[in-house]
């Protein structure tokens, strides 16, 4: 079944996206090693490293975007209620995305900026909670009680018995 | 040698020790059998925990999960027809078929017994040529040492089953990323931006478990599906002798292969499996029985994918060059516990080396435990829904990152890498010469310009005596090892499997 969430991006499409991006962050790269030191031939300096491969990768991500250019397009374009496209040969279509998948990578951004602040036991219940109501047919009492029962556990295992420090955040007794 | 040995057990079969060797080993099962998380997301999982270990004990705690990943994989690929990690992909072909005719217990039982018995082959290969080997190496400098590097980058590229198109830019793109950070030499920040966090360039840990880890539990989240395995009785695991007299030559010739194709740099323990498998099928007298439950298509490639451990660690240990990504894990737990890996390591650390040869016979013999009368154990772990799996692994993981620095931005780090590697990994794009290349490209820069100082800015001079002939050797053993794996038609049957 398609995924909620997700998009249909065929196979040239995305490799020509990545391989945009290889190009910018190359030549982005080579940029910026030009103004670093280059040293002598026979003691080069910092910035010899950094441009010769920025130049390589400058070069084969130009091979790489002429590479997807030259892939034969997508043979069908894929009605939206379609089931999920088999990643198979090159002129294939794949599915990127999924709503579990964006939830989580939101979750988890908002679990590294909100760490220090509000400490791990609450960002962990939180975070848990957000998941394994997402993710399972667990009702919200069920979510919350596990993930309150999964950071304990956490913190008891990491922290208790293998001495990693994570913070308290608000619960943090002045 | 024997002296040594014998140190190495007093230090190995030590309580602390053989109680980490129990916990890699049990660990490395468990992802192993996982599918969506792979030895590499193991061992990159549990190395923040090592740090407040001796570097002798968090060795041996991480060496466990990578053999013992080895052990594991087989189980989910028999039971279920999902390969647990790479390594493991062929054993579905015929390993499920078995268990589909009612010989699972057989099947797992050649799979524990001929991983055992790869594994030790492995592991006395190790003792007896790595220490020869640092001997040669001693005589080198510089100078072959980055040759050497050059060479297992440009090798990984070429036997990649990927266009090489793509893994060269996965190469060069972690090359630059290792580039970041202080320059080594002169102290000059590099792509540093003014960030204070960024003189010493992006945190491995984050990097790896992004790439890995996380992407790997992203992409599995597309398909949330709770599996129900094949569960096999006791009494069923007793082999009869009709198979035990199949599956020993296998068991031998998957030994060899497996421990040859060890030293390949990229995905030597993939690549010994189905060049393992295309013998096995080739020697049978009966090989229509392939893909239809032949016992030699499991003892074969289950056995080379563990004897390719010993002869992984072989460049790792004696060359400090990891050879494959979850070696450079190694390394990286090494290197911080301030311990460089290279021809030295014997001499300078020889607790290290022994201490880890005496934990791999013992941790061998744990995992065959573990994995043949107490699978049903782990059985029971393949029941867990992956709605609930995946959140506490993914715990886990800000935890490991989080542990690192004691700073929360290494795990917006790790999220915009488990993003990257998903969209890679999507696009068909093999993040692991990327992150080989992060682990190298700093060393073997710092060798490279080294070796031009000591030979007074004489290019021509870095492929004169010890170099050259390192350079050489390798070249015609690895050039000779991919005659092979073409021939028996690796690439295009990584390419079906990939499709």
């Amino acid at each position: 079944m398609k995924s909620p969430g997700g998009f249909v991006v065929s196979m040239r499409r995305g490799e020509l996206a990545v391989a945009l991006v290889l190009l910018a962050v190359s030549a982005g790269a080579l940029a910026l090693a030009t103004g670093m030191p280059a040293g002598t031939i026979a003691e080069p300096g910092p910035g010899v490293f950094p441009l010769g491969i920025s130049a390589c990768l400058l070069a084969v991500s130009l091979g790489l975007v002429v590479r997807a250019l030259l892939l034969p397009p997508a043979a069908n374009t894929l009605p939206a209620d379609s089931p999920a496209p088999e990643s198979g040969d090159e002129a294939s279509e794949v599915l990127v995305g999924h709503r579990l998948i964006w939830i989580s990578l939101a979750s988890l951004a908002l679990f590294g900026l909100l760490l220090e602040p509000l400490g791990f036991p609450i960002c962990a219940a939180l975070f848990m909670t957000t998941l394994l109501r997402s993710f399972s047919k667990l009702g919200w009492l069920r979510s919350i009680l596990g993930a309150i029962a999964a950071a304990a556990i956490a913190w008891f295992f990491f922290v208790q018995l293998l001495g990693v420090n994570l913070p308290l955040g608000i619960l943090q007794l002045n | 040698m024997i002296d040594y040995l014998l140190a190495g057990f007093s230090l190995a079969l030590r309580p602390d020790n053989l109680f980490y060797c129990f916990i890699g080993c049990v660990w490395g099962t468990v992802v192993g059998m996982l599918p969506g998380l792979g030895p590499l997301a193991g061992l990159t999982l549990l190395l923040p925990l090592t740090f407040n270990l001796e570097p002798a004990s968090a060795v041996i705690m991480l060496a466990g999960i990578f053999y013992g990943a080895m052990y594991g994989g087989s189980t989910t690929s028999i039971l279920l027809r999902i390969p647990g990690e790479a390594a493991s992909v062929i054993t579905c072909i015929d390993g499920y078929e078995m268990a589909r005719q009612g010989r699972a217990g057989p099947a797992l039982v050649v799979a524990g017994v001929g991983s055992f018995i790869g594994g030790t082959v492995s592991v006395i290969g190790l003792m007896l040529f790595a220490p020869a080997l640092a001997g040669v190496m001693l005589q080198v400098g510089p100078a072959a040492e980055c040759v050497l590097m050059i060479f297992a980058l440009l090798v990984m590229s070429l036997i990649s089953s990927g266009p090489w198109l793509k893994t060269a830019a996965m190469i060069l793109l972690g090359l630059l990323i290792g580039t970041m950070g202080l320059d080594p030499i002169t102290a000059y920040p590099r792509f540093t931006f003014g960030q204070i966090e960024l003189s010493d360039g992006v945190n491995f840990i984050s990097m790896a478990l992004g790439l890995f880890g996380l992407s790997e539990l992203l992409l599995n989240l597309e398909n949330i599906a709770d599996v129900k395995p094949i569960s096999p009785t006791f009494r069923s695991l007793i082999p009869r002798w009709p198979d035990i007299r199949a599956a020993a030559p296998a068991v031998g010739r998957g030994s060899i292969v497996g421990f040859l194709f060890g030293f390949v740099p990229g995905i030597s323990h993939v690549i010994s499996t189905f060049v393992s498998y295309a013998l096995e099928k080739r020697l049978s007298a009966h090989p229509e029985q392939f893909g239809k439950g032949a016992i030699a298509g499991v003892a074969g490639p289950e056995t080379a994918n563990n004897a390719t451990t010993g002869s992984a660690l072989i460049p790792l240990l004696v060359l400090g060059i990891p050879a494959i990504p979850a070696t450079a894990i190694l390394l990286s737990a090494l290197m911080i516990h301030g311990v460089q890996p290279g021809p030295e390591l014997i001499s300078k650390n020889p607790e290290i080396f022994w201490g880890l040869i005496a934990s791999m016979y013992i941790g061998n013999l744990v995992l065959l435990v573990l994995n043949i009368p107490m699978v049903g154990l782990f059985v029971n772990l393949l029941r867990t829904p992956y709605a609930y799996l995946a959140p506490s692994v993914m715990l886990i993981c800000v935890i490991g990152v989080y542990s690192v620095g004691a700073n929360s931005s290494e795990v917006l780090v790790m999220v915009v890498f488990g993003l990257i590697g998903y969209l890679l990994r999507k696009f068909r794009f093999d993040a692991a010469p990327l992150l080989l290349a992060v682990v190298l490209g700093d060393r073997m820069e710092v060798s490279f310009r080294r070796a031009l100082i000591i030979s007074d800015g004489d290019y021509w001079g870095l492929l004169r005596g010890g170099a050259s002939k390192v350079f050489l050797i390798a070249l015609v053993f690895l050039l000779a090892l991919q005659g092979v794996a073409w021939m028996m038609g690796y690439r295009k049957r990584m390419a079906d499997e990939a499709s």
